[in-house]
């Protein structure tokens, strides 16, 4: 190789250059947050939990049949398909299809997740591949919680104790 | 006296491919290589590109592969010379060597064993080179690199979070027993105990399109040494510009740009093509010289050579006599045995100084 046969330097850049190479990162819209992958993640959960289908599978495994579920196929989808992430989830715990149409949160969560731009769910799939085990733990602590709430309600509809102890009578 | 002079060399990659420089595997999903970094909010892990990997993709791998065709090495070289080159090397024994003029003299012959450094079998070379790591551009490095390069401090504010700049990919291994090609094999090459090897593989990586920062520190260079960075940076740029993983799949081809910022009065790199061009006519002038150090340095005597030597030494000397002042001899010329025409291999066997040989010792135990 002579001097006049070697590859030339690579380009140079000054500040405009470098100011046009941050330009062409993409800009998050504004109501876009990053910080709710957990509070999301649990919704899943929860969703998977409330659709897990006891005729088929041991109800004792529920826990550990989603945390096997989300180490191994949310990290098959690190590209952000949420649609195809959260309907092998389903297929994983044997949702009913009928049931999972009218349930009361996964419709409006599928909705949200359509509208997060795609850094937000490469994001939020990398989150439940890596945290599953988190996850899981903060979805346990939500699902007692809503077994507690729906417990509640049950008693103040048709009679029986709430979880604070009231023991409700009802009347015809 | 050679000057020398500090530079950094302030690089801009934009990836062109996923970038999948891997920390672990959890299962069978490959973790991006990542740094916890202190923000305004919190410590926050980010993608990084390691400075070792950096180091060895942008420097040391193009340069070494730079001499060894430039010095006729390639087929010559044993494995400890190549990692020498190629890896730095390691030292053979506990006892260094301490020869400040050879020293010298090395760094003059060969700028880019000064540059990287290295460990010689009976010395280690400190390297004049400190590549700094590569940080993602992103929302939790913005703090660190608004200190780096405040002249763009409010473009590097309100960059997307590193989340934003993590994707995924995923690789199949396909089975011949799966595929069309399954049709091809012999009748009886089925074995039903054989497991399949079918596999999947996924993984994180940093986005095509996202913005690395990073930089490489020249401390106190000659214009050689400096010629020798920018050359391995150009070579590296035209393979490829490589790092990471998978780059046999597509992955990790960055899109360099630099900026070379020089340090101290005495800083003379202003033309950065005239110490590149200055270092390849230096290579091409030396390659002979170059070969020969790394023969004589790694005690690589030519197997030719040495049996010439032993035909040509007086009888009553011991072998290790004649390796001795065969090496004396082979060290002190400038050219490998192998580029040599007969005559002047004749000569140098013919100039070996041999030591006389010792009468033996008339001690009392000898009287009878």
């Amino acid at each position: 190789m002579t001097t006049a046969q070697r590859p030339p330097l690579p380009e140079t850049f000054d500040a405009a250059a470098f100011r046009r190479e941050l330009a062409g990162l993409r800009q998050p819209p504004a109501d876009a947050g990053y910080d709710d992958f957990r509070d999301r993640a649990v919704d899943v959960a929860v969703c998977l939990v409330d659709l897990y289908n006891d005729a088929e599978l041991d109800r004792k495994n529920v826990w550990g049949r989603i945390a096997s579920g989300l180490a191994s196929i949310a990290g098959r989808h690190l590209d952000g398909d949420l649609d195809l992430l959260v309907s092998e989830l389903l297929e994983h715990v044997r949702a009913d299809p009928v049931l999972v149409g009218p349930h009361e949160t996964l419709p409006t969560l599928l909705k949200l997740f359509a509208g997060r731009p795609p850094e937000w769910r490469r994001g939020f799939a990398g989150y439940l591949a890596k945290r599953h085990y988190a996850v899981i733990g903060h979805a346990r602590e939500a699902w007692e919680q809503i077994k507690s709430e729906r417990s509640d309600a049950r008693a103040l509809r048709s009679g029986g104790a709430t979880s604070a102890g009231e023991v409700v009578e009802v009347t015809e | 006296m050679t000057s020398t002079a500090s530079y950094t060399i302030h690089c801009l990659s934009r990836a062109l491919s996923p970038i999948t420089h891997m920390r672990e595997t959890r299962g069978n999903i490959a973790i991006l290589n990542r740094a916890d970094v202190v923000t305004p909010e919190g410590v926050a892990s980010v993608p990084v590109l390691s400075g070792n990997a950096l180091r060895h993709r942008m420097l040391r791998a193009p340069g070494a592969r730079y001499l060894v065709d430039r010095c006729g090495l390639e087929g010559h070289l044993s494995l400890r010379q190549l990692n020498f080159l190629f890896h730095g090397g390691s030292l053979a024994g506990s006892t260094a060597r301490i020869d400040t003029a050879a020293a010298a003299r090395r760094d003059r012959l060969v700028p880019f064993v000064r540059l990287l450094g290295g460990s010689l079998p009976h010395e280690i070379v400190p390297g004049s080179v400190q590549v700094g790591i590569g940080w993602l551009a992103c929302r939790e490095t913005s703090p660190l690199l608004r200190t780096r390069y405040p002249d763009v401090a409010d473009e590097l504010r309100g960059l997307p979070p590193a989340a934003g700049f993590i994707g995924g990919w995923q690789h199949q291994r396909s089975d011949a027993a799966r595929g069309r090609e399954a049709s091809m094999a012999r009748e009886d090459a089925v074995d039903e105990d054989q497991k399949l090897i079918m596999m999947l593989m996924t993984g994180e990586a940093i986005l095509t399109g996202a913005l690395i920062v990073h930089e490489i520190h020249l401390s106190h260079v000659s214009p050689l040494e400096l010629g020798c960075a920018l050359l391995s940076l150009s070579l590296w740029q035209r393979e490829g510009g490589s790092v990471g993983g998978q780059s046999a799949k597509g992955h990790g081809r960055l899109k360099t740009s630099i900026r070379v910022e020089s340090h101290g009065a005495n800083g003379h790199a202003t033309d950065l093509d005239a110490a590149v061009d200055a270092y390849v006519q230096h290579v091409d002038e030396h390659a002979h010289a170059i070969a020969h150090w790394l023969e004589v340095e790694f005690d690589e005597l030519p197997a030719e050579f040495m049996s010439a030597a032993g035909d040509a030494a007086p009888e009553k000397l011991k072998a290790d006599q004649v390796r001795t002042a065969a090496r004396a001899t082979y060290s002190a010329g400038d050219r490998p045995w192998a580029t040599m025409t007969e005559s002047q291999r004749d000569e140098l066997v013919a100039g070996i100084s041999w030591p006389k040989a010792k009468p033996k010792a008339k001690g009392k135990g000898n009287r009878q």
